[in-house]
């Protein structure tokens, strides 16, 4: 075949295109440390990727879920734990109580303590996270016990018996389920009076600062707040029952109060029924004191859920980073050799190109 | 016989001077595109007889100059050139829809999407806090407008395209009336006899092009007019006539109207291709290829059942309207649920209605009583009845309105599947729009009255997160899939792209070299051949000095003048 300068030339020039468009690909991986740039460069690596870098926030954001749930928790066990540590002291009280023959001094020391360790317990139940109450289900701005003084802006039924403080100004009748009138409107509370549930307090009834709150106490049985913490998986981060638990230990307090009230009659004979009193209530601490311990119980297996979950979570990010990394990411040994070695066919090319379309015969010609 | 030998020789002198132009012709053009290395044809005279000798020889003629080319190797280049230049546009155009999409990368789909529902996920933890709403409201935002971008990126394309189509005929027009200028002058310089050595140089340098544009067949047939044989050139673009030796037709293009859409996604003003004579150029001819073709096939081909098969622009912006019509759907639908699984409905008229599937999976359509009982209608609508009648009452996404603001339609209509909704226009809802705190996080969340007994409560939220794994979204499965499906077909429709052109780009390679070695100038070769003439004439003209001597001797020595 007729071979001519020309064809050499153009030879040359599309080799040199392969071999600049190799070095071209190698620089890019070297550049980026990506095995692709664009999904035809191999379209089954780039879905993979994408699958595996979703799978990577994924678990990020799992992950960062739980350390929220870790926190909420924390928060809840400490207030357990204080809560456990108040139930203990007041029985201790109780026990004191119930074996001592009680001056009146005495009397009145147990009660400021009982009455100060009530206003622990309220801060306990009232505990919050990020400004939201821990222990009231959803109605997380809503605390458990009022904190101040309240007005009702809607008609409230009442789930469970409710204590009405004295100082509660009630504006329209307070009528109970069959509609009898309970107290009638327009009363200011002169005496703490408990309200049967199934009865309605009506709107702008002015409840006071220690009040169970009515729009809590047994409305948030089933309100579990869940976080999603994996594909599907879901974990309650909240604790239900404090809101019945203080209302029976609202009661239980007003009891030994009102006990204690009443002794201080110069009456003797009534020494009796005190320590009867104290007596019962250290039955009945007992019974809170497990249900508070029931509560710690099932909190602290999701607390090891949840540690479970952070570790696996953990784990799995690692996992797919490394899967990712393994399906995208070039190993930079190799693609340096292989550059090295594209380089040199390259150069060899340049060099062979200039010698080989250097002369022609005009340059022998005299 | 006298001064015979002087006309020998002076013939020498013309042949070896005609040889010195012809090579001197072919160095300057060596670098000439199309050029044919030519060589003189020469032959020894008409001999003289009958003088008692034998045949005597008279000198030398030249008979011709003569291009060096196989036409055999043209017309098989031109068969090959078509779908070189259909997959060299087809690399071109696909590598750029490769780059809308901006994956694999941390910054396209994979972000947005992710996005989105790690928005929906934060706020669930607190779902009455306002800088998650407003956090999710962006996130939103951010993932539609992420689709709106894709889809007018993939609108300007098929604009730019439909110019360039454009364009592409006009170069087949200039063509064509070339070929059919070449065709004239070539016949007028042939009828002496003559070989128009550059100008059929020139006309299949233009077939060349031609052929790169469109699918060719040429063909040159000897006519005999008058007894004399002319040959005819004629150049078939995609079977059809172009250049019909001295006839050209005229191609032109035609705004296609709104309602001959090829596909509901073409931008508007789109053209066709006809002939300017009137009669039809079909467009979707399978037959047909070349960078028309290439051109066509990006700019209308919306998959395998559509009329242009390939996978062009429309393809995918189809496959990103189905996507957040399917999308919207299912979002919306979760989003419209009450505690008890009802999806609140409306129909157009705004009257509330209600969806459940019963036990059997059936849906059930339900009104409510004036106690807020739900009952079953007494008719209950058919499946497609119930499409066109009623759409989802609370919605996260709808469409913009079209206004360049980009503001939600108030009052969308998202009956009949979604039809109005597209990837371009898909938008947060109005609700939404104007305020952030309007995202329900629950069952028992009514934005519109200001109902929200349970703030923490985030079930719902929980439920719209959920959808991120829905496999029975779309037929390829998750949102995620369904992406996934896309970027891998448009990879692999890249990869196969490249691949054509790369053994395309071999094939007339390989026949342009064969091409070449037959017809391009040499210049080693040329120098030689001007070396040959050189010597050549410088012998004829020292025959001329020698016969002069002769002369010389006979003339004035012997005669003693």
């Amino acid at each position: 075949m007729r071979v001519t300068n020309g064809m050499i030339r153009n030879n040359m020039v599309n080799s040199l295109y392969t071999n600049m468009s190799r070095l071209d690909t190698l620089y890019n991986q070297m550049n980026s440390l990506k095995k692709i740039q664009r999904p035809s460069d191999d379209p089954i690596i780039a879905g993979r990727s994408l699958k595996l870098r979703i799978n990577v926030l994924e678990a990020e954001q799992y992950k960062s879920n739980t350390d929220e749930a870790t926190s909420w928790m924390e928060i809840t066990e400490k207030a357990l734990g204080n809560v456990t540590e108040i139930l203990k002291q007041i029985n201790t009280r109780c026990v004191q109580a119930s074996t001592d023959t009680l001056a009146t001094e005495d009397r009145e020391k147990i009660e400021a303590e009982i009455n100060q360790l009530w206003e622990q317990l309220q801060q306990e139940a009232n505990v919050t996270y990020a400004g939201r109450c821990v222990f009231s289900g959803y109605k997380t701005d809503e605390p458990p016990v009022l904190t101040k003084e309240t007005t009702l802006t809607q008609p409230t039924e009442l789930e469970s018996d409710l204590i009405l403080l004295k100082g509660t100004k009630v504006s329209a009748d307070v009528l109970d389920g069959g509609g009898t009138v309970l107290i009638a409107a327009g009363t200011t509370l002169t005496e703490d009076i408990t309200i049967p549930a199934g009865a309605t307090l009506p709107t702008n009834t002015v409840l006071p600062k220690g009040t169970i709150n009515p729009n809590v106490l047994g409305k948030i049985d089933e309100q579990n707040i869940q976080y999603e913490v994996g594909v599907g998986s879901t974990i309650s981060v909240n604790t239900l029952g404090m809101d019945r638990l203080m209302s029976k230990l609202f009661a239980d307090i007003k009891e030994i109060k009102d006990g204690l009230e009443s002794h201080s009659d110069s009456d003797t004979s009534n020494d009796v029924n005190l320590h009867d009193l104290f007596e019962g209530k250290i039955g009945d601490f007992a019974d809170r004191l497990l249900d508070v311990s029931t509560m710690t119980a099932d909190l602290g297996s999701r607390v090891n859920r949840l540690e479970y979950t952070a570790t696996r979570l953990v784990d799995d990010k690692t996992n797919f980073t490394e899967l990712l990394s393994k399906t995208e990411d070039v190993d930079l040994e190799e693609v340096y050799v292989e550059f090295n070695s594209q380089y040199a066919v390259y150069q060899s090319a340049l060099q062979a190109t200039s010698k080989v379309i250097m002369n022609t015969l005009a340059d022998f010609l005299r | 016989m006298a001064f015979f030998e002087f006309n020998i020789a002076v013939s020498g002198l013309f042949a070896s001077q005609r040889g010195l132009s012809v090579t001197s012709n072919n160095i300057t053009n060596a670098t000439t595109q199309g050029y044919s290395r030519q060589v003189l044809n020469q032959k020894a005279d008409q001999p003289l007889s009958g003088i008692g000798v034998g045949m005597m020889g008279t000198g030398v003629s030249t008979t011709g100059v003569i291009r060096m080319r196989d036409s055999y190797l043209d017309t098989k280049l031109w068969s090959q050139n078509d779908k070189l230049g259909e997959y060299r546009i087809k690399v071109e155009q696909n590598s750029i829809i490769e780059t809308v999409y901006g994956e694999p990368s941390d910054t396209g789909f994979t972000k947005v999407f992710n996005d989105l529902f790690n928005g929906i996920d934060n706020l669930s933890k607190l779902p009455d806090e306002k800088e998650r709403q407003v956090a999710l409201r962006q996130q939103m935002i951010n993932y539609t407008k992420y689709f709106n971008n894709i889809s007018a990126s993939l609108s300007g394309f098929q604009r730019d395209l439909n110019f360039e189509l454009k364009s592409k005929v006009d170069e087949i027009n200039l063509l064509g009336s070339r070929i059919q200028n070449l065709n004239s002058q070539i016949y007028q310089a042939e009828i002496y006899g003559d070989d128009a050595n550059s100008f059929r140089d020139q006309r299949e340098l233009c077939v060349d092009r031609l052929s790169q544009l469109i699918n060719v067949q040429t063909k040159e047939e000897e006519v005999e007019i008058d007894g004399k044989k002319f040959k005819q050139f004629t150049v078939k673009i995609a079977g059809q006539n172009l250049v019909d030796h001295l006839q050209v037709r005229e191609m032109g293009i035609e705004v296609r109207k709104d309602a001959d859409k090829l596909n509901p996604q073409d931008v508007d003003g789109l053209y066709d291709v006809v002939w300017k004579d009137g009669l039809p150029f079909d467009m979707s001819d399978s037959n047909m290829s070349g960078e028309i073709k290439g051109v066509i096939d990006m700019r209308d081909g919306c998959g395998t059942e559509a009329e242009v098969k390939y996978n062009g622009i429309p393809y995918y912006i189809k496959r990103m309207d189905d996507y957040v019509r399917k999308f919207a759907t299912a979002m919306n639908e979760e989003y419209s649920k009450d505690s008890d699984g009802y999806v609140a409905l409306e129909n157009a008229a705004g009257d509330l209605f209600f969806r459940k599937a019963d036990t059997s999976g059936k849906m059930i359509y339900y009104s409510e009583d004036a106690g807020g009982n739900k009952v079953a209608l007494p008719s209950q609508p058919s499946e497609e009845e119930a499409l066109t009648t009623y759409q989802p009452k609370y919605q996260l996404f709808t469409y913009t309105n079209g206004s360049s603001a980009g503001i939600p339609e108030k009052i969308p209509n998202l009956r009949d599947e979604y039809a109005l909704m597209t990837a371009g226009n898909f938008s947060i809802s109005w609700d939404i729009f104007d305020d952030a705190a309007n995202i329900r996080t629950n069952y028992e969340h009514y934005p519109e009255s200001n109902t929200n007994p349970n703030k923490n409560n985030n079930d719902l939220l929980l439920a719209l997160s959920a959808q991120k794994d829905n496999k029975k979204m779309y037929k390829e499965g998750d949102p995620k899939d369904y992406m996934t499906s896309i970027f891998s077909e448009l990879g692999i429709n890249t990869q196969e792209a490249n691949m054509y052109l790369k053994t395309q780009t071999s094939i007339t390679n390989n026949i342009e070299n064969q091409r070449l070695a037959v017809s391009q100038v040499d210049t080693n070769e040329e120098f030689s051949n001007l070396i040959k003439y050189q010597q050549a004439y410088q012998a004829a003209a020292k025959l001329i000095n020698t016969i002069d001597d002769i002369y010389q001797t006979t003339i004035f020595r012997l005669g003693n003048f």
